[in-house]
């Protein structure tokens, strides 16, 4: 294997740099309905991505045949995309200094799900179905099931030298029942609401050391009660206590996505957008107060089990802890070496790319809200009249990230501090910068989640990350179908 | 030129077929060359080539087993533990129906779709680049408020090739591109985007200046907007936005969303759900994509599709898992480019997941209203060129939201007054759907591979907020 990429390095090395990303991927995907099998399925992938820095133009190429030849080919489509972009670009790209690193890393497995028989995996699958299915109301119960077994090397022409080894498993569950209220689901479309829903590591950290019986079960009530909930009313500008899971969402998109350095210099300006808090942070040189002193906000990739757990980013910069947000004050953003030389600071090891096919964009990976001093319990107590809001859904988020909407799994209204009505089809929204400076409590009881449906890039890149908080108090506006 | 596979694909299957309870076995070669050039703030950021083949395969036990398994490396080695896989898996995936890999049909419609031109332009990569380059500076100069333009630019050229023991021998090759540009206009006080895009099957269909105009005249149009009421407005939506708006639609009438969390329209085919304007169809020799072909992945003849007529719901897409849960039969919709977990979407064949039923190449049908009879009939409504983010945030319900992203006007007395500052719809899709009173006339258009063959409506109320 080294002497392969050694001899990939070599092909380019009259060029000013060159990165290679060599990737194996071994997955399996079980998607289940009713106790019933409904895909399942294999794959393995693997295949060589090539970067080439060119008098300060990028090219890149991937390909999936690793013959000497191919990849000498492959070499040679990034070297001469580079080199007819240096020809028109007139501001040559320069990097942020990394230090050189040669290391391996490999995340261990408490129980390898690689050896786990498919019989047992498959026995388990329905086991779970039949906790879900908690009462005769419950019409369907969805249970998907994913393992990623994935190595990396990354060598780079400055001679960083790095091994990757990591093991992913991923559990969605969803329940469908009827009630008084008609047909209503609780689902986990991005594994978002259960922080048992899996990570980097082995079938260990699914629940407690593999056993998902208790998430099953709630996931099945939650479902029943639903069913029998009322619609979500429209309530304007309103005390709203959000909980750790729908926290995830949040902070994914109003402080993750727009701190990013890509966004912040206008690179995703064509596609997801560009971020409202564009010179406003310590790392451009204007720290500047965007929220109140709940506002704390880091990324960071080195946390265990995570999702997107790494200790060096696709560019071979060491990951590390960052504070996006400090008591409310932005601080830094999220570089890759490109955005870091060009703003002056460190690269913090925030370049990723899905897999090897992939140029590697700058993407938040493990984005969370700091804790506060309160119980959750309390926040609730300490509200007169407002709402509480479980389980992200669904976002729908404006372009610079200034105004925000993003649908719950489940609400309760709050009324003298008790929880009241239940309720079903919640929307929050509100303008991001009124919102985050009306936030007036935050709690201890934080978790982090993990889920896989973050889309970026061009082509599109669905990335895996984790995301977290805890309870916490804000005013926005309820939108639901009831009056 | 994409490399040959053939021997390969005869190799998997009789592999396949020799293997103990075997009744049926299938090989899809999918194939792709892919040229991404990303440019932002008035320049080329990167260039970027994916070149990618692989084989999945499917086996149908004698019991009704059915397993799937994929490998993007050819050997004998990775081909026949790939076999073994899906044979393993087909053991615990028993079908309650009947169920077949497709039988050989011929398709009484040809593709034509391969551009020979697109295909050395892919690996010269210089003109391509040249042409890119020339779209920003001249977006840049068509007028001195004009700041940035970016966007992307895909070129593709993709294949597949599908045999089955059940004697069907499919091979199809086709080529793409897409173009999007946004363009950035500033004043004194305000800051405001517009965009284009544009797809098509050849690269004698690129016209930058139409891109680069439409966007450069959004973006200063839009600037200086006012802040809007939260009330009920007509809407006019252009095909752009129409685009996203579909999307949408056709992501509900999925049977696997149905089934899971997105039931909104789950038994109710034969229902009306729209305007009786609205008639909606799949067909991908009528709408470019990066499947375009006569075959569906599963080597079923492809279709003209009627998804919606005059706004009664006809048909769900099915391929032929579903069409056999349903007791029908599979009508050419069957794809393989959904995300498997952990793996991503880029545009062309994908053969790392089993086919599912799609809807790459979606149109709805012109209406006779042009857009300025659309305007001089609203009372007091808002015009919308691009719609962003939009989702249906409650799959049971229907509630839908997005953001009035670009080229947002309100029109007073069947004239627009001024331009308006982004601003939140807040709707349900369905009685959106409902509500379509004028249709104009079609064309491609689309943000974020939601590329369609749209017509700009009219809907006569939706719910609109301001920040």
């Amino acid at each position: 294997m080294e002497d392969l990429l050694q001899q990939v390095l070599d092909f380019g090395k009259e060029n000013e740099y060159v990165d290679i990303r060599l990737e194996f991927f071994q997955n399996l995907v079980i998607k289940s309905i009713n106790e019933e099998i409904t895909k399942a399925f294999t794959y393995k992938k693997s295949g060589l991505g090539v970067r080439v820095l060119s008098n300060g133009a990028w090219g890149f190429a991937s390909t999936q045949d690793l013959s000497i030849n191919e990849l000498k080919k492959t070499v040679e489509i990034a070297r001469k995309m580079a080199q007819i972009e240096s020809n028109r670009t007139k501001t040559p790209i320069q990097l942020a200094e990394i230090p050189i690193v040669e290391d391996r890393v490999e995340v261990k497995c408490k129980i390898d799900f690689r050896e786990i028989p498919l019989e047992e995996k498959i026995k388990e699958i329905l086991r779970w179905h039949n906790e879900i299915q908690v009462s005769d109301n419950i019409m369907r119960t969805i249970v998907d099931y994913a393992t990623i077994a994935a190595r990396k090397f990354f060598w780079s022409s400055d001679g960083t030298k790095i091994e990757f080894i990591r093991p992913i498993v991923n559990v969605n569950l969803g329940a469908v029942a009827k009630g008084t209220s008609g047909v209503r689901a609780y689902y986990q479309p991005w594994g978002g609401t259960s922080p048992d829903a899996g990570g980097t590591g082995g079938h260990e950290i699914l629940g407690e050391n593999g056993d998902l019986t208790e998430t099953c079960q709630k996931t099945g009530e939650k479902a029943l009660n639903l069913a029998n909930a009322k619609p979500a009313p429209n309530l304007r500008n309103i005390p709203i206590v959000f909980d750790p899971s729908y926290m995830a969402l949040l902070v994914h998109e109003i402080v993750g996505h727009p701190s990013e350095a890509d966004r912040v210099l206008g690179w995703e300006a064509a596609w997801a957008g560009s971020t409202w808090w564009k010179g406003m942070s310590k790392d451009e040189g204007n720290p500047t107060k965007i929220g109140s002193e709940y506002v704390t906000v880091y990324n960071d990739p080195t946390i265990p089990k995570n999702f997107a757990y790494m200790l060096y980013d696709d560019e071979g910069t060491p990951c590390k802890r960052t504070t996006l947000v400090n008591e409310g004050i932005l601080t830094e953003r999220m570089h890759s070496r490109e955005t870091a030389f060009i703003m002056g600071v460190e690269p913090n090891g925030a370049m990723r790319a899905n897999t090897y096919e992939y140029h590697p964009i700058i993407r938040q990976i493990n984005v969370y809200w700091g804790t506060g001093d309160w119980q959750s319990d309390e926040i609730i107590e300490d509200t007169k009249e407002g709402v509480y809001l479980l389980g992200a859904n669904i976002p729908s988020i404006d372009d610079q990230r200034f105004n925000w909407a993003i649908s719950s799994q489940e609400g309760f209204l709050i009324k003298n501090g008790e929880l009241t009505d239940h309720l079903y089809s919640c929307t929050a929204t509100a303008t991001t910068p009124a919102f985050l400076q009306s936030i007036d409590a935050l709690a201890k009881d934080d978790q982090l989640l993990f889920w896989s449906g973050c889309g970026k890039g061009d082509p599109m890149q669905g990335g895996t990350v984790s995301n977290g908080g805890p309870t916490m108090r804000g005013i926005a506006t309820l939108k639901g179908p009831g009056s | 030129m994409m490399l040959d596979y053939s021997e390969r694909l005869e190799y998997t299957l009789k592999k396949a077929k020799n293997q103990e309870g075997v009744a049926q076995a299938e090989v899809f070669l999918g194939a792709n060359h892919l040229l991404t050039i990303r440019s932002a703030i008035g320049k080329v950021l990167e260039s970027k080539v994916i070149r990618d083949a692989g084989l999945g395969i499917r086996i149908l036990t004698k019991d009704q087993g059915l397993g799937f398994s994929s490998t993007c490396d050819f050997s004998d080695k990775s081909i026949l533990g790939a076999i073994e896989e899906a044979l393993a898996l087909s053991r615990y995936r028993r079908l309650k129906q009947d169920y077949s890999f497709t039988l050989p049909q011929s398709a009484d419609r040809e593709n034509k779709f391969y551009d020979k031109k697109l295909v050395e332009m892919i690996f010269s990569y210089d003109d391509i680049n040249e042409q890119v380059n020339q779209m920003l500076q001249e977006t840049l100069e068509l007028n001195s408020a004009i700041k940035e333009a970016a966007g992307p630019t895909h070129l593709v050229e993709f294949s597949k090739h599908i045999m089955n023991t059940n004697g069907l021998d499919v091979s199809e090759k086709g080529t793409y591109w897409n173009m999007e540009l946004l363009a950035v206009a500033e004043s004194s006080k305000d800051r405001r985007e517009g965009s284009d895009s544009s797809a098509g099957w050849n690269l004698s269909e690129i016209d930058t200046s139409s891109l680069s105009s439409h966007a450069a005249d959004m973006a200063i149009r839009s600037l200086n907007g006012h802040k809007i009421e939260a009330d009920t407005y007509e809407l006019i939506l252009s095909a752009m936005s129409v685009s996203t708006f579909l999307g949408w639609l056709a992501y509900l009438t999925y049977p696997q969303n149905q089934e899971r969390n997105m039931p909104l329209l789950r038994d109710k085919i034969g229902e009306e759900i729209a305007s009786s304007l609205m008639t909606v169809g799949h067909d991908t020799l009528r709408v470019p994509s990066s499947v375009s072909g006569a075959y569906d992945d599963e080597g079923v003849p492809t279709e003209d599709l009627c998804l919606i007529e005059n706004g009664v719901y006809k048909a769900m897409p099915l391929d032929s898992y579903y069409s056999t849960q349903f007791q029908t039969k599979s009508n050419g919709t069957g794809y393989r480019f959904q995300a498997a977990s952990g793996m991503t979407v880029y545009p062309g064949q994908l053969y790392q997941s089993e086919p599912l039923p799609l809807l790459p190449s979606v149109y709805m049908t012109p209406g006779d209203s042009t857009l300025e009879e659309m305007i001089a009939e609203t009372k007091k409504g808002v015009y919308l060129d691009f719609l962003h983010y939009a989702y249906v945030t409650n799959g049971g319900t229907g509630d839908y939201t997005g953001i009035l992203r670009q080229g947002t006007f309100l029109i007073e007395n069947g004239e627009i007054k001024h331009p308006i500052q982004k601003s939140r719809l807040l709707d349900n899709i369905l009685d959106m759907a409902k509500n379509i009173e004028m249709v104009g006339p079609s064309r491609m258009a689309g943000h974020w591979r939601e590329m369609a063959m749209v017509p700009p409506v009219k809907i006569s109320e939706v719910n609109i907020t301001p920040y």
